[in-house]
């Protein structure tokens, strides 16, 4: 009995002398590790928390820049003048507007491609790279180039559709009619964005294991159950994760339609809005005010995403 | 898999759906060259030419005796290659920290550089916006390279910390062992990170964002089991030999059979950038494949 409780005893006792030499490795360590942390978290301080809180500040201020009045503390007032704002409003429709069609064709397209590239194929690698093409390319760079296909003359895409598969009649300004240029724009942005979501969903898909198959095959499923039943509900994950990135990228959208359409009052997006009040009009406050609307709404999407669709976060 | 199966017809219109991928992909790229290469009275012409019928230079011989480009050209590698830079140098630190040693708060700072990543950036535009204005570097580079030095900051950091806790944990006890401080083994360490610094420099952008989001992905499936697996003591020969199972040689490693002797394999090797070899092709399948257990993955599952 003495010897069976002596045991652990000495175990304990053997183990207590490397810890206790761990302890100071462990203090060097701590220290360290605060020393190599700091510059970082000092930068992410200084050019990402204090400009939060500046923020923060100035949405509750009349500040404007060079400006010859002092900046007054103004409380509510700009959040009071925004929502009665239609420009406002107007900018947020189309920003949902633009978010809900692209995030469900990319959506579409991303599986399709995900699917495809799955599978076993010849030529895999080529489709892999070619795939790619579209986000490798910068933003700017192809908002000019479908600017380019759009134009209602000598544009591509006017000599498909009116000469080579006479679809239309006529020609269509599809950039600057306001009741397509949404909808010519969520184009140029699926085609950018379709790879991403295809990456992401892919990387899901091959962490399904193959026996999930094997077992439903065996069981008489067809493809397309396979697919509802087995495929999708295992790919959640990665499909929640992609939902959050996709629409949180679309909701915040500034490239793209700035590099197409410039600040045009009617297809201002929320970002653009924002960068009007803040560097056009050098409206401080009010811009601020915008800001951490848009950082509500984003942290609204969050919260909705996490509690429908009940998935873990990282 | 869904090709193989059946008859002809469905392995045509896989194909075919194939060819309309590729068409959908590439063809604005393609539309974007030939119109490069076309002279500017020819790219006014009706009806649309598909195949150019007369090609030039001149457009590229405008943009490259243009200075303002030149000067764009310039102003762009300056701060791209200030950011790298710094964001390594400071990331890297950070990450050796977060990823090899073990300190109280570590926890809780990984968390904040983690949800820096999804920083929503407008909500500092404004702020950021006036700092720069006082402290007088609007339209200066300095201003532009520490912006963007913080968006990529977390980013850098995530990807170098998950790079630092997949290192062997032979090559830092054996630093100890022979009495270096903890700084002199994050020096000496280093070395065996250069392949990943090298391609984390040249890699492009989406390469970079693709594999976080592998990452993101195997986190949100398997987050639990990576964590621990990241601490076990797997020996380092071991997880060598597993990237190496990629190859040829998979029937020796038939015995690790649980996942956990899997995860965090993703160490790197000064030789092999990628899982295949530098191709960066197969990153994928190597990347997510190396994490699950080797009947799962596609050679296993014919053994």
């Amino acid at each position: 009995m003495s010897t069976a409780q002596g045991q652990p005893a000495a175990t304990t006792a053997a183990r207590g002398k490397p810890a206790a030499r761990g302890s100071e490795l462990s203090r060097a360590q701590t220290r360290l590790g605060w020393t190599l942390l700091a510059p970082s978290l000092i930068l992410i301080a200084f050019v990402a928390l204090w400009p939060l809180a500046q923020t923060i500040w100035n949405s509750f201020t009349n500040a404007r820049l060079g400006s010859i009045q002092p900046t007054r503390f103004v409380g509510l007032n700009n959040y009071a003048v925004l929502i009665r704002d239609g420009f406002w409003w107007s900018a947020v429709w189309v920003t949902f507007k633009f978010a809900l069609i692209t995030v469900v064709f990319e959506f579409i397209l991303g599986t399709i491609v995900a699917l495809v590239i799955n599978s076993n194929f010849r030529g895999r690698g080529l489709m892999r790279t070619a795939m790619l093409v579209p986000w490798a390319i910068p933003t700017v760079v192809s908002a000019q180039m479908w600017n380019w296909m759009y134009n209602d003359v000598y544009g591509v895409i006017k000599d498909l559709l009116v000469n080579k598969f006479h679809l239309l009649r006529s020609n269509v300004a599809w950039v600057a009619l306001p009741s397509t240029s949404i909808y010519a724009i969520g184009a140029v942005d699926t085609w950018k964005t379709t790879p991403f979501v295809a990456l992401l969903l892919l990387a899901g898909l091959q962490l399904i294991p193959g026996d999930v198959y094997e077992a439903a095959t065996v069981d008489g499923a067809t493809r397309i159950q396979q697919f509802f039943r087995v495929t999708l509900p295992l790919l959640m994950p990665a499909i929640f994760v992609t939902l959050v990135f996709r629409t949180l990228d679309a909701i915040r959208v500034f490239d793209v339609f700035y590099a197409m359409f410039g600040a045009r009052p009617d297809t201002q997006t929320m970002a653009i809005y924002n960068q009007q009040y803040m560097v056009s009009f050098s409206d401080v406050g009010y811009g601020s005010a915008i800001s951490m609307f848009i950082f509500l709404i984003l942290g609204i999407i969050v919260v909705a995403y996490v509690t429908i669709l009940r998935v873990e976060e990282v | 898999m869904t090709a193989r199966r059946n008859s002809i017809v469905p392995r045509i219109l896989f194909y075919v759906l194939v060819v309309v991928i590729l068409i959908y992909t590439m063809f604005p790229f393609y539309w974007a060259i030939k119109s490069s290469f076309t002279p500017q009275p020819a790219l006014f012409k009706t009806p649309v030419e598909y195949f150019p019928s007369q090609l030039t230079l001149e457009n590229y011989r405008q943009v490259l005796t243009n200075r303002d480009f030149l000067q764009a050209l310039v102003n762009s590698t300056i701060v791209a290659g200030s950011v790298v830079l710094l964001a390594l140098l400071v990331g890297s630190f950070a990450s050796y920290a977060l990823g090899r040693l073990h300190f109280r708060g570590r926890t809780p700072m990984l968390y904040v550089i983690l949800s820096m990543t999804m920083f929503p950036q407008i909500a500092v535009l404004g702020a950021l916006f006036t700092m720069v204005n006082q402290l007088e570097l609007y339209n200066r580079l300095t201003a532009l390279i520490v912006t963007y030095l913080v968006f990529t900051l977390p980013f850098t950091v995530w990807v170098l910390t998950n790079f630092f806790k997949g290192m062997p944990n032979e090559l830092e006890q054996a630093a100890y062992v022979d009495g270096t401080t903890p700084f002199q083994t994050f020096y000496m360490v280093l070395p065996v990170n250069r392949a990943r610094f090298g391609h984390h420099r040249f890699v492009g952008v989406y390469r970079r964002v693709e594999r976080i989001f592998v990452r993101l992905v195997v986190h949100a499936n398997a987050g639990q089991a990576h964590r621990a697996g990241s601490n076990l003591p797997v020996p380092s020969a071991h997880r060598i030999n597993l990237r190496d199972s990629m190859g040829p040689d998979h029937g020796s490693h038939r015995d690790c059979h649980h996942p956990i002797d899997r995860v965090g394999v993703d160490l790197p090797t000064p030789h092999h950038g990628w899982p295949d070899g530098g191709r960066g092709e197969g990153i994928i399948e190597g990347r997510v494949g190396a994490r699950l257990p080797r009947p799962y993955t596609s050679q296993g599952a014919k053994s």
